[in-house]
């Protein structure tokens, strides 16, 4: 089949026969057509559900450690039924608690803001976008998703072993989580984290590598790299991040199960530890935490990117706008890309590393700023004297232009090492990254559902639905981590069970404003609800689309409502213009598909209706008409 | 309010008042005297012993004595363990009990994830006695007398809380409710949003939700601002801290209200009406560059400012008279040693860990001989402190929040954190008595305050309740915690930091460093040392090249 869909690809355009091929080509069983499956777009599916999975799973867990803060010592009995042995009496354990925080950040960052949100749009829009009919390699993005699968079934078992899952923060930093002895989720539950992050691992790279493979050789004829969606960009951005830090991680983690497992001391040295000095020498905790943070803050870009990008195509489609400053955006992502490699140790400037490299390090992770500012400025450009409209989508996109201003801005604090002294790991750290990453990604994955839902599915999501589930999402985001930003300033750590322990931190308005931030947090999960309702009943009951229902210019919305393997049942149209041809000044409608040529004279005003030569059409979006 | 418990219970044995039998009742009373007296004595006692407990043991142990917590619960403890003598050693040095094979202290070590208890050797006899009166004297229904319409510090409002749980469950109900009519209406063909046009709608709620967001920024901040720690810094590094906090503050308050501002704007002005014609407006570079240059130029200055307060933070001290004061993190505690007067820590080797040897320093290092331990961080006003941080298992983080100080600390490498307290603790109890939150209530003292009057030959004996308040603010400490999540108790890891004058440390220094290393461990010269097979070893291991220090 793949080789096939390579012959289509290299011979579209002039062999329309060849192309119809596809039409009858179907000889998948149910195994090979929803299982095993080779097409982008259901194994982009197969990611989404997956994604969502993992997703209801994080947020529960974030609901119980909620539920310990908000109502410390408390016996909440409906506990021991659900976790039992670790909240036995309605207890949560302290160290269940560390767990769910551990398996929460784990969950949340790799298995849904990463291959959920990647896995999903990558796969789904790379090929339709750029104008393939499949990835490069159908059998690699099978497998890719395959990996991710098993990785996620090993995660979900660590939580069921005796010892407990891992407990050591999802940064994962020995020697807590090299010694079964010091913490009794570094017992099975560590290596089973680490096996699961090593498959994860392949699968992201198998995802990377077919991406960017995709992107730079199977775009259909004219669509050069200065007319691809922003969306593209970003994720071909994303995967040569991910193709590049991944691997450290994946050694940072071999090294570990080393030390956990065959008595090295990579990251190990002067331990007494459960009545006995070990005989580890020479290694440095240190050494892991630089393995780490060099894949650990690409990865937050990882995260962020893709979501950027959904929201810069969602925007500029729904403000019938072109995105403001094309050629910046594309800079910018290029920018945040490379700036992303050089600001590691951001995360490490009170460990102990020599503080001269904190100077140099705020000083990149400062400069990163500046191309953030840019798409934050653009996007807000974009919606001047746009034609708003507010689909679900859009609504999203906004409340994450929100969410990465207001929680970026707290990285100004964060990223310089002399105020981060007072401030890191404290409660101001976990209300900054939640919003700059966290929501806003969650957000950019929300835009993309609602947007692409119609081409996935083949059906409408619920409108008044859709809106609804913004409004409570986007309010219970403000009311669960602004506040937050209070207690980090009044030095409140994270990662604490319980904070009656120390005066600075004893008050009763902090119970207070935690009990607020959990039923903020519970209002907020049920309204994912509304979203998880929404989405599974519109799969099936939801209005029918039709092929192009924002009308929007990518390539995407050329084909079929439904669009069967292979995409286009015909020829793979040809591309003459950027995508963001909206409410251009020469033409008849507010949006000229990508596909439609100079001379149109159904899309242009002006154009004499008499065949004129093709002409090479700028990469610029100069207008056409003077 | 421990000792407010158990005067409370010592007054239930007040003498009979009865005169006409006095002399008959005489031997009786003055049974019931020394009974009172007993009990008032046993009561200091057990108060004492609650004061030490909160510092000691209150981070593994829970206050309330039934619950289990990093360390076992320790009601009915003296049922449990072989004997009240066997606790002495066991507090002291559980570790070392615990090698001698004693059957009982291992299974506890077992039961508890084999982290023996943390060492308390500076706890006396006397101490654990007290300690021990206190575990004793504690009761479960503990009844509290206090005085109703006085705003306690600390209030329990466990039940508040649970009703506000019991409104959100029945909010939640109710939304279910509403959302199946809203179906079921539907279904029946009635809409009820019909006539609602969606575009006005969403235009309106970004406008209203930036107004009434921006009014609870504004008005949840008046709420917490005198929780902020970005004030009245306890370290002269800190006030530089504090106000490239508030410098940065100021910018970014004005990016985020106004890049807010505008999109929020630009959503309700441009999408409450729809059809308009949207502009054609793709690029323009003069903008382009404003927002490239603009925030450069701003973060350029930050950056300047931080990188010089950073150096001024991190470099090398040029001060001559600097305490050196070695913090050493582990699970869950952190043990404190002085240098003594040599100025001069003796090296330390976690292999030389045994008994009452805790900390594993090497006892044949002359540098050794006058380091102390100390239970509490007292620190000298106006002299800097040089912290050298290490941990023995696995990384924790040295958080002193009121000094804006925190810094890893990191098994097999040293590392380093240099400041100069700048206030008293009672300087900064001061300045925290015009902060609401301090300015409560902590604990009503009821104190028995015995007359004894002699009146015509005959003794009259008469007891007054005096009752003493103390303000939360009054019993302010600063403290150490930690920041890097090192497993079960890393909410625990409490230490007192005290600031004292000079003279009044001066004194506390010269009644403590005579406890020193070479008092309690012996100090054997290197050079006398009885050669033994260990001896070669041992001379390797200290000094192990590991270790490094960030300001050499």
């Amino acid at each position: 089949m793949a080789e096939s869909i390579s012959v289509a690809q290299n011979s579209h355009g002039n062999d329309h026969g060849h192309d119809s091929v596809h039409d009858h080509e179907h000889r998948d069983n149910f195994v090979t057509k929803y299982i095993f499956s080779q097409d982008h777009k259901t194994i982009a599916k197969q990611f989404l559900f997956t994604g969502i999975a993992m997703a209801v799973i994080g947020l529960f867990m974030s609901l119980i450690f909620r539920l310990q803060l908000a109502y410390p010592g408390e016996s909440m009995p409906f506990l021991e039924s659900i976790i039992g042995k670790w909240g036995s009496d309605g207890i949560l354990d302290p160290n269940f608690y560390l767990a769910l925080v551990t398996m929460h950040g784990t969950i949340m960052v790799f298995f849904v803001l990463t291959a959920g949100l990647s896995g999903t749009f990558s796969n789904f829009l790379i090929p339709l976008q750029i104008g393939a009919r499949d990835m490069a390699s159908g059998f690699l993005n099978m497998l890719s998703y395959w990996f991710f699968f098993t990785s996620c079934v090993v995660m979900l078992i660590s939580l069921f072993v005796t010892s407990g899952p891992a407990g050591g923060g999802w940064t994962i930093y020995p020697p807590l989580s090299a010694l079964p002895q010091a913490n009794p989720g570094s017992g099975l539950g560590m290596d089973l984290w680490l096996a699961s992050m090593a498959i994860f691992i392949v699968s992201s790279l198998l995802g990377s590598i077919n991406y960017i493979v995709t992107i730079l050789n199977l775009r259909t004829r004219g669509m050069s790299m200065t007319r691809l969606p922003l969306t593209i960009w970003a994720f071909f951005v994303t995967a040569v991040l991910g193709v590049l830090s991944f691997p450290v991680l994946l050694s940072a983690a071999l090294l570990l199960l080393m030390d956990r497992n065959f008595g090295t001391s990579f990251f190990l040295s002067d331990i007494y530890i459960g009545g006995e000095a070990l005989s580890n020498e020479g290694g440095s905790p240190i050494l892991f935490q630089h393995l780490f943070w060099f894949l650990g803050h690409p990865e937050v870009y990882i995260v962020i990117l893709p979501a950027l990008g959904i929201a810069s195509e969602v925007i500029s489609t729904m403000s019938r706008k072109p995105i403001f400053g094309y050629r910046a955006m594309i800079g910018s992502i290029l920018a945040i890309g490379t700036l992303s490699f050089v600001v590691w140790a951001h995360h490490m400037y009170v460990t102990g590393m020599n503080p001269w490299l904190g100077t140099v390090f705020m000083l990149l992770t400062l400069i990163i700023a500046v191309p953030s500012a840019v798409k934050a400025f653009n996007y807000i450009t974009t919606l001047w004297q746009g034609n708003l409209k507010f689909s679900p989508a859009m609504l999203f996109s906004i409340g994450l232009v929100s969410l990465f201003v207001s929680g970026g801005v707290t990285g100004i604090f964060l990223g310089n090492a002399a105020i981060d002294i007072p401030l890191h790991d404290t409660y101001f750290v976990v209300a900054h990254f939640h919003l700059v990453m966290g929501s806003s990604a969650a957000f950019g994955f929300f835009a993309g559902v609602y947007h692409w839902f119609p081409k996935m599915f083949g059906r409408m999501m619920d409108h008044r639905l859709g809106v609804a589930h913004f409004w409570v999402t986007f309010l219970s985001v403000y009311l669960v981590f602004f506040p937050m930003h209070f207690m980090g300033m009044g030095g409140m750590p994270r990662r604490y069970y319980t904070f009656s322990e120390f005066q600075f931190t004893n008050f009763e308005i902090y119970l207070d404003l935690s009990e607020f931030i959990t039923i903020a947090a519970i209002l907020g999960v049920f309204g994912q609800f509304i979203f998880l309702g929404n989405f599974l009943i519109s799969i099936f009951r939801g209005k029918v689309a039709s092929a192009n229902p924002w009308n929007a210019n990518s390539l995407e919305w050329t084909t079929p409502a439904s669009p069967g393997h292979g995409n286009w049942p015909g020829a793979i149209p040809d591309v003459h213009r950027w995508p963001y041809d909206y409410s251009h000044p020469g033409g008849k409608k507010d949006y000229i598909p990508q596909h439609i040529p100079d001379d149109d004279p159904d899309w242009f005003i002006d154009v004499p209706a008499k065949p004129a030569a093709p002409k090479k059409t700028p990469a610029s979006p100069t207008p056409t008409e003077a | 309010m421990i000792i407010r418990a158990i005067s409370a219970e010592s007054t239930k044995a007040r003498r009979s008042p009865i005169r006409e039998a006095r002399n008959v009742l005489f031997a009786i009373l003055s049974f019931l005297v020394l009974l009172v007296v007993q009990q008032d004595l046993k009561a200091a006692d057990a108060a004492n012993g609650g004061v030490l407990f909160k510092a000691n043991c209150a981070r593994c142990h829970s206050g309330n004595l039934q619950v289990n917590s990093t360390g076992p619960a320790l009601y009915g403890i003296f049922e449990r363990v072989p004997s009240r003598e066997w606790l002495y050693p066991w507090i002291k040095n559980s570790a070392a009990v615990i090698e001698t094979g004693d059957e009982y202290a291992v299974k506890v070590w077992e039961d508890n994830n084999k982290s023996p208890m943390q060492a308390m050797p500076h706890l006396t006899d006397e101490n654990i006695d007290d300690i021990l009166a206190w575990i004793e004297a504690w009761a479960p229904e503990e009844k509290q007398e206090t005085a109703s319409d006085v705003k306690m510090f600390g209030e329990d409002e466990g039940l508040s809380s649970m009703r506000n749980a019991i409104i959100l469950l029945v909010l939640v109900v109710v939304s279910l409710l509403g959302f199946i009519v809203f179906q079921v209406a539907r279904l029946r063909g009635i809409d009820f949003f019909a006539g609602v046009n969606w575009d006005k709608l969403n235009a309106r709620l970004f406008l209203g939700f930036f107004i009434v967001g921006l009014i609870g920024v504004v008005w949840s901040t008046r709420i917490f601002y005198d929780y902020f720690l970005f004030d009245n810094a306890a370290s002269e590094h800190g006030i530089e801290i504090d106000s490239l906090f508030w410098i940065t503050m100021a910018v970014v308050m004005m990016v985020f209200v106004f890049t807010n501002a505008i999109l929020f704007f630009f959503a309700y002005r441009y999408g409450k009406d729809g059809g308009r014609k949207a502009k054609f407006y793709p690029e323009n570079n003069k903008l382009e560059m404003i927002w490239t240059v603009v925030p450069a130029i701003v973060l350029t200055i930050l950056v300047i400012f931080g990188i010089r307060t950073w150096g001024n933070v991190m470099g090398t001290p040029d001060d001559e008279d600097t305490l050196l004061v070695e913090v050493s993190g582990e699970q869950w505690g952190w043990n404190l040693r002085y240098a003594g007067d040599d100025r001069k820590l003796g090296d330390i080797d976690v292999r030389l860990i045994q008994g009452a040897n805790i900390l594993g320093v090497d006892v044949t290092d002359e540098r050794t001989a006058d380091d102390f331990i100390s239970n509490e961080l007292v620190l000298k006003k106006g002299q800097r402190v040089d912290l050298k941080i290490r941990s023995r298992d696995v990384l924790h983080s040295v958080y002193l929040p009121h000094f804006r100080v925190k810094m890893d600390a990191v098994p097999g490498m040293d590392t380093r954190f240099h400041f100069v307290p700048n206030q008293t603790t009672e300087e900064y109890r001061g300045y925290l008595k015009s902060k609401p939150q301090y300015a409560v209530v902590d604990t009503i003292l009821q104190i028995e305050k015995r007359n004894i009057d002699v009146v015509n030959g005959d003794t009259i004996e008469t007891i007054e309740n005096v009752v003493d308040t103390v303000y939360h603010y009054e019993v302010f400490d600063f403290e150490l915690a930690c920041t890097e999540v090192c497993g079960r108790g890393h909410f625990s890891m409490r230490k007192v930091i005290k600031v004292l004058e000079p003279e009044a440390w001066d004194a506390w220094y010269d009644s403590i460093k005579v406890n020193n290393m070479a008092a309690n461990l012996g100090y054997v010269p290197a050079e006398n040392a009885k050669p033994d097979a260990n001896d070669g070893e041992l001379a390797n291991l200290v000094g192990a090249p590991a270790k490094q220090s960030i300001l050499e």
